[in-house]
């Protein structure tokens, strides 16, 4: 008799703790994994009460260089909606994640499945492919939610896939979009308006992070610290560029990700008498919530530089 | 040397031409994602998944001039697609110094109740290191308790498992099983179940080779400290062929422990990792000789394990520590090993490695030392390399 209660016990409480360690999405209606901060905000604001989302990436994480790990393998064998960014941003672990979730749903071709990429207007897309140009991406730039404007589409797919997957709140999610679309042209034409005075202005960029957002604003990348992208720049590559622009009263400053290497940043901006400014590559960092505060926080950061 | 006769070169001009026919737009091509996962690929046509690595090794042995070596050590192509929204296939060649083989190829489908099952010839989910390719081995050699114990660290098996993942999300749990025809490993070449000759002078192993692994992955709340941990066991392996023409294989068991320190905003990181394995293995009833009786059991015990730094995503440096005890008719021969490396990264798809080695193999109360510096070039052609945890 006590053994058969102490049984009963233990498989109640193997079961509360499992139902414990469940995560809270899969009591959500519909339970979202974004690999990006970006996109899961996106998808919070485009799902509002009816999703549940976790990211893979934290904020100040470059999204290029994860690993794939059995607990995302996980979440998206037990989610309704799997978002990527994609054009090759997650190319070393998302395939890897994909190949092992045991959830079809969320697979490519699946009602689930978002590559928030597609129909992007890509930017810096290679006439060529090959490795000596560096870690190039074939579909161009990936990193198209720093722009507002260009999220809108990734906006698009995504509730493609809620409506898909939710049909009875449909209604919602579009209007949703609708309100998503419009702030961000709000949010954009303001801060074109800012950045009038300063068209034109150049500065040097350590990789191809925020270019779509300096394009949108009228800014111009004249130079990178990083020689090719995904390469680490040389100390001759280093002094290259402080003799190009030492005097170059064009270039304003110098930006950065918090993640590179901030010493050869420094070196460069000091060596040519610019700011260096970390801007925040994601949502989440400096408490930004979703893409448009981002922009702003991005936005108002270089303003302040052109204005001093 | 790579491609030194003529069987060589017919299989790669096979397997070229298995490729053009293919994906004739393929080479130099990039990602198109169609699920298919650890691969990048390609075809313009978007139906195949197309791999190719190549791997060149240098290694020069301070211990023994005559013995340096400074050739291409390995060349390997992989080929993988889904083949339709139920399957997917990886079928990996590899071509070496003594011929070229099928390394893995298997098919892979999902199953209702968040099971996968796979089925083929693969290399087996025995512990952490057993199903990664040697050219993507933490150091520029494997353990030495895998190289003793294992056959190399790579036990493949012709046959199927299943895996099951439990609805937890933070710790995980994958649960797995396997069923072999048999093992492609020089320890049991010659048990499967079409036994010899000579069945009377060996044990009986009463079935095929069957394969059990728990694993469970836990990362801290902010994500900067992971732990995967994973028990792994196989029996019905085969006879033994270090010397004990009578004795089989009876299990190996094993403990895997993995740890990564991956600070966010930061490309630094820490990695602790570790193996043990036991391997037990019973002399025949008419074995004779040696210290041992018929029907005795002897037991072969050893682990591994290292630290590896990254002070970025292009440097990192480590050291691993190995020791093994192998039993012998007449003693057991304890083998030790420190090993200390550093890595070069130029980008994702190059890599160079520097080791030095020292090997203490004591062997009926002599020990024998073997220092040796090498060098490891691994260079991907075409595909992006995966990240794994």
């Amino acid at each position: 008799m006590l053994r058969s209660k102490t049984l009963t016990g233990a498989i109640g409480l193997l079961l509360l703790l499992t139902l414990g360690l469940l995560p809270s999405q899969a009591l959500a209606e519909l339970s979202v994994v974004a690999t990006t901060t970006d996109l899961g905000s996106m998808a919070e604001q485009l799902g509002g009460e009816h999703v549940s989302v976790y990211t893979l990436t934290r904020p100040l994480e470059d999204a290029h260089y994860l690993d794939a790990t059995p607990g995302m393998i996980t979440r998206t064998s037990y989610a309704d909606v799997f978002i990527q960014n994609g054009m090759e941003l997650e190319v070393g672990w998302i395939p890897e994640v994909l190949r092992q979730t045991r959830n079809r749903d969320v697979r490519p071709g699946g009602p689930g499945y978002v590559d928030a990429s597609r129909g992007i207007q890509a930017i810096q897309v290679p006439d060529e492919m090959d490795r000596a140009q560096g870690d190039v991406h074939k579909d161009g730039n990936p990193h198209y939610t720093l722009d507002p404007i260009e999220a809108q589409q990734a906006a698009r797919n995504i509730v493609e896939a809620l409506e898909a997957q939710d049909p009875e709140n449909a209604e919602v999610y579009r209007e949703n979009l609708e309100e998503f679309i419009e702030e961000a042209e709000e949010l954009v034409e303001q801060y074109q308006e800012k950045f009038e005075p300063h068209r034109g202005t150049e500065l040097i960029i350590y990789h191809e992070h925020f270019d779509y957002m300096l394009q949108r604003l009228g800014i111009e990348v004249t130079d990178s610290i990083e020689p090719l992208p995904g390469v680490a720049p040389s100390a001759r590559h280093i002094a290259g560029l402080i003799d190009s622009y030492s005097g170059d009263e064009n270039v304003k400053m110098v930006i950065m990700e918090p993640w590179h290497n901030e010493r050869m940043a420094r070196q460069v901006a000091e060596g040519i008498d610019v700011p260096l400014l970390q801007l925040c590559p994601a949502v989440g960092c400096e408490d930004t919530a979703n893409i448009f505060e981002l922009f702003e926080h991005n936005a108002d950061k270089m303003l302040q530089v052109l204005e001093e | 040397m790579l491609f030194s006769n003529k069987q060589n070169y017919l299989t790669l001009f096979v397997l070229i031409l298995t490729v053009l026919l293919l994906g004739p737009q393929s080479i130099g091509a990039q990602s198109m994602d169609r699920g298919f996962g650890r691969r990048t690929e390609t075809a313009a046509t978007g139906d195949l998944a197309f791999d190719l690595g190549a791997v060149f090794n240098a290694e020069y042995l301070l211990s023994d001039e005559e013995a340096n070596e400074f050739d291409a050590h390995e060349l390997e192509i992989s080929l993988g697609a889904n083949i339709d929204p139920y399957f997917s296939a990886v079928a990996t060649f590899e071509i070496e110094d003594h011929g070229a083989e099928l390394e893995e190829g298997f098919l892979t489908t999902q199953l209702p109740y968040k099971t996968q099952l796979q089925f083929g010839r693969q290399l087996l989910p025995f512990g952490y290191l057993n199903d990664i390719h040697s050219h993507d081995y933490p150091q520029v050699d494997g353990p030495l308790v895998l190289e003793q114990l294992t056959d190399g660290g790579d036990l493949t098996g012709e046959g199927a498992h299943i895996e099951w993942m439990a609805p937890l999300m933070n710790p995980t749990l994958t649960l797995t099983a396997g069923a072999y025809e048999k093992l492609d490993n020089d320890f049991s070449a010659e048990i499967h179940v079409n036994h010899s000759n000579h069945d009377d002078d060996k044990i009986d192993l009463e079935g095929r080779p069957g394969l059990l692994r728990a694993e469970s992955f836990w990362q801290s709340q902010d994500r900067n400290h992971n732990i995967l941990a994973g028990v792994s066991y196989i029996s019905g392996i085969g006879e033994r062929d270090q010397g004990f023409d009578t004795a089989s294989i009876q299990y190996i068991g094993g403990a895997d422990l993995r740890y990564r320190y991956t600070p966010a905003g930061d490309m630094r990181g820490l990695t602790l990792s570790g193996e043990y394995l036991l391997r037990e293995s019973e002399f025949s009833k008419e074995y004779s000789g040696g210290d041992y009786e018929p029907g005795d059991k002897m037991t072969d015990a050893g682990f591994y394990t290292y630290a590896q730094w990254d002070f970025d995503n292009y440097w990192g440096v480590g050291y691993r520590y190995d020791n093994t005890d192998v039993a012998q008719s007449d003693g057991d021969k304890d083998l030790t090993g420190n090993t200390l490396y550093g890595e070069w990264r130029p980008t994702e798809f190059s890599r160079l490695r520097l080791q030095y080695q020292d090997i203490d193999i004591l062997d009926h109360g002599e020990v024998e030392n073997d220092d040796r510096i090498m060098m490891q070039g691994t260079f991907f052609l075409g595909w992006h390399p995966p990240h794994e945890f």
